[in-house]
């Protein structure tokens, strides 16, 4: 007990459980969108571009926020053209871009050298090195984000539930696309810090799906999904703390314990 | 007897391939038109051009004015027992096309949704999830998301080829009573002659890449 509470005078800790609340709130807020879409693997495709903007990023002795947002949401619309005009199914274009990215951050690893256990940390997630402008920034995108959904929330659920009624009734169906594509790049690029480019994508996908067994309609769905995704981060980054273990797979492990709880009540209540 | 949509001499095509063409009919305010022809001979083509959804490679179509427009598809997409919509948070969506930003459900918006479940004796169902309804009465749901905003023409596209024999029936006359009551124009895309000959005063015929119109009876 002593433990837990020690974690919180740590500004370190402090700063990590603020961006990681931040992650949870803008990926469980977008998730839905993309679960429900069959989207949720361009979450894992940009999770891949990302660790190429990691590797940039350090052999540049940048903030790997700054550089990872431009890039990624390029990758993100670079996904949705390759499915539009180059006619790449949805999985390959994401296939295509995700290995592409994985492909330049293993070559500018293998030739720099010096920073290949700084790029571990992001691999997996780390609490230890956040800095105070990525605090802010975080705070800044993370109410983009969620901020960006409330506002186009109508919309947003219309065209996930049918796009092409959406069309006939005059919703911009591709400007939406683009719009969560956009948001996806921001959520992805928030979360490498707390949880890892190999993780992140974890963040989108767990809460919606876990929420998904028990939600009765779509806004409780997104307000349930909110919920577990704060507490996995939580509980995952105290947990990393007190057991000394990587946050990223300390709160994927939290949200599958999460989902295994949620299935079972499913299927309690039949 | 108002126009509400005018196509002059229409051509579709997919790629190089053309789908239809010399398209030349009218749609006014008691039309109810049935659409048939045989598999992959145009019907949903033609359909998804009045919505909007294709572009036309040759000729026009004319809207008088702003022609509301409700739209019953053939799949609907997210017809899945996981989707974790109310049938009163569906059927609001049929309202958005009219909102501007930021775009709300209002307290009137709800009590649309709440008139337009009941027309439809589907009221107690408004807070049930979409998925755990029959097929007949999902189809119920999405006739409500068309109508809601009292569209001057509904589409339905192969509305019941899931639906049994009884089910089917109650539909069209639903359909029906909506054509005679607010005066929606139909048009109809089904296989099931014998309800286009029965309810539809006009039938369209697609075949060999055009349409011809045939006044009902005439068809054999």
């Amino acid at each position: 007990m002593a433990l837990i509470s020690e974690v919180f005078q740590y500004e370190f800790m402090q700063k990590a459980l603020l961006v990681g609340v931040l992650i949870a709130l803008s990926s469980a807020v977008l998730g839905i969108f993309l679960v429900l879409r069959k989207m949720s693997m361009i979450g894992d495709g940009l999770a891949h571009v990302s660790f190429a903007t990691v590797a940039i990023a350090l052999l540049l002795n940048q903030s790997p926020l700054f550089i990872s947002i431009p890039v990624v949401m390029v990758a993100s619309f670079f996904i949705l053209k390759l499915n539009d005009a180059a006619r790449v199914h949805g999985d390959a274009a994401i296939g295509l871009v995700s290995s592409f990215s994985v492909a330049v951050g293993v070559l500018i690893s293998s030739v720099s050298t010096g920073f290949n256990i700084d790029l571990f940390s992001y691999l997996f997630g780390s609490i230890l090195v956040i800095r105070s402008s990525e605090v802010y920034l975080s705070l800044f995108l993370a109410a983009v984000v969620i901020g960006t959904v409330i506002f186009f929330y109508h919309d947003l659920f219309a065209i996930t539930q049918d796009e092409a009624f959406s069309r006939v009734i005059g919703i911009k169906t591709k400007r939406m696309n683009y719009l969560i594509s956009a948001l996806t790049a921001i959520t992805i690029s928030l979360g490498i810090r707390v949880v890892g480019t190999m993780l992140i994508s974890s963040m989108i996908i767990f809460p919606t799906v876990t929420a998904l067994q028990v939600a009765r309609s779509f806004k409780e769905t997104i307000f349930l999904s909110a919920f577990v995704s704060v507490v996995a981060v939580v509980l995952g980054v105290i947990g990393s703390y007190v057991f000394n273990l990587p946050s990223g797979a300390t709160i994927v492990m939290i949200n599958a314990m999460l989902f295994g709880v949620f299935f079972l009540i499913r299927k309690w209540r039949r | 007897m108002s126009k509400l949509i005018e196509l002059d001499d229409v051509q579709i095509n997919y790629g190089k391939n053309v789908i239809l063409e010399h398209v030349n009919f009218k749609v006014c305010s008691n039309d109810y038109i049935g659409v048939v022809g045989p598999n992959g001979a145009g019907k949903t083509t033609l359909i998804k051009a009045l919505l909007g959804l294709m572009p036309v490679t040759r000729g026009s179509i004319a809207y008088e004015g702003q022609v509301k427009i409700g739209y019953l598809p053939q799949v609907i997409l997210s017809n899945d027992h996981l989707f974790p919509a109310k049938v009163s948070e569906i059927v609001g969506i049929g309202l958005l096309g009219e909102k501007r930003y930021p775009k709300r459900i209002t307290i009137g918006d709800h009590k649309r949704i709440d008139e337009m479940l009941e027309r439809l004796d589907i009221l107690s169902f408004k807070n049930r999830r979409i998925g755990d309804l029959s097929g007949g009465q999902q189809q119920r749901v999405y006739l409500a998301r068309a109508l809601v905003n009292k569209p001057q023409l509904l589409i339905l596209d192969e509305p019941t080829s899931a639906l049994d024999p009884k089910i089917r029936s109650d539909f069209f006359r639903l359909i029906e009573e909506f054509h005679q009551t607010d005066e929606t124009a139909i048009i109809l895309i089904s296989h099931d002659m014998h309800a286009i000959q029965e309810h539809a005063k006009t039938t369209m015929v697609i075949e060999r890449n055009t349409v011809t119109m045939q006044r009902n009876g005439e068809v054999k």
